[in-house]
């Protein structure tokens, strides 16, 4: 059964792609098939970090949408690139070119879009976790995304802008019937050290915290330079990322046990 | 070609019903300012407690060393 998931935050530069990225290789070192999707149409990147090249990437989601290409020319299997010793990753860009996200923007997705996406990555692929990295905020795309997956996974960072944007796109989730699941990231790590800090946080945002990265200079500075867990599986915030994508394993597997035969 | 049918739906259902979920939260902000400030109080506490506890470490070390 694939289960999708979409990583989102309300403000920019809270980590989104890095996590995307590292959490599809980690889920893929615990055995799964990841697919990871840019949907950050407006200034994709996930790209960058996988060191995929456009020559690489011929055909993205906007070729598909507007019929240019087949579904399977823009589903990249990445597993030998990225040299994963188990599981796969796969990746469906979106096109960097300006004239593209002018018309992918004006024009908005489908709500079948997703769900044809999934399925497709689902039957052709054997897919077990659909990533969509999404756009920060809550515009309508992206809230279309996020009503059409299984778990939303927000990233707030220790401040007061992220605290409100989160505790008000958990609230928006929650009335759209969706729990979303919270980690903290760039956490200051004399903070991060504190046990209490994922208890106090959820009972404040009212939201649950799966997980604390954090913030590590050498994780930022790796941003362009591949994923980050291949590069440093030892390093803490492998580790800590290690436990995030175990979490969301938990949750997806007693999710589907809890479902109606 | 034709295109797929993966765009072009503005008026869409689930569209209307995000619009129409997002335009009747009737977010209440004074519960949103309470949400920040039982954030920083509890920064301030969580800091406090981890300063309190490095220094009774750096005290435990010193008496070790003493020792």
């Amino acid at each position: 059964m694939t289960t999708t998931c979409v990583v989102h935050s309300y403000r920019g530069g809270t980590g989104k792609s890095t996590t995307t990225s590292n959490l599809s290789v980690l889920l893929a070192a615990l055995g799964k098939r990841v697919a990871a999707i840019d949907m950050d149409i407006t200034s994709p990147g996930l790209h960058v970090i996988y060191n995929v090249s456009s020559q690489m990437m011929r055909n993205t989601l906007n070729d598909y949408i507007y019929n240019r290409c087949e579904f399977s020319d823009i589903v990249m299997d990445l597993t030998n690139h990225l040299k994963l010793p188990r599981g796969a990753v796969y990746f469906l860009g979106s096109s960097m070119k300006p004239e593209e996200i002018v018309k992918v923007i004006r024009e908005g997705y489908s709500e079948k879009f997703f769900r044809h996406i999934s399925e497709k990555l689902s039957r052709e692929y054997n897919i077990d976790y659909v990533i969509f990295d999404t756009h920060p905020g809550l515009n309508e795309d992206t809230l279309l995304a996020i009503m059409s997956s299984d778990v939303s996974l927000l990233l707030m960072r220790m401040d007061k802008q992220d605290v409100t944007g989160t505790y008000i796109t958990s609230q928006i989730l929650r009335k759209f019937g969706k729990l979303s699941y919270v980690t903290l990231n760039m956490v200051p790590p004399n903070l991060a050290e504190s046990s209490d800090l994922p208890s106090e946080v959820s009972k404040i945002i009212e939201a649950p915290v799966i997980g604390v990265l954090p913030f590590y200079e050498e994780v930022l500075s790796h941003r362009s330079r591949g994923v980050f867990c291949l590069h440093h599986p030892q390093h803490p915030y492998s580790s800590q990322l290690l436990r995030v994508a175990k979490r969301v394993i938990e949750l997806t597997t007693q999710s589907q046990n809890s479902m109606p035969v | 070609m034709p295109e797929r049918e993966f765009i072009s739906d503005k008026d869409s259902e689930m569209r209307a019903k995000i619009r129409s979920i997002m335009s009747e939260m009737n977010t209440d902000t004074s519960k949103v300012e309470d949400v920040i400030s039982k954030f920083e109080d509890k920064l301030e506490d969580l800091n406090s407690r981890l300063e309190n506890l490095e220094s009774r470490v750096s005290k435990l070390e010193k008496k070790f060393d003493l020792l």
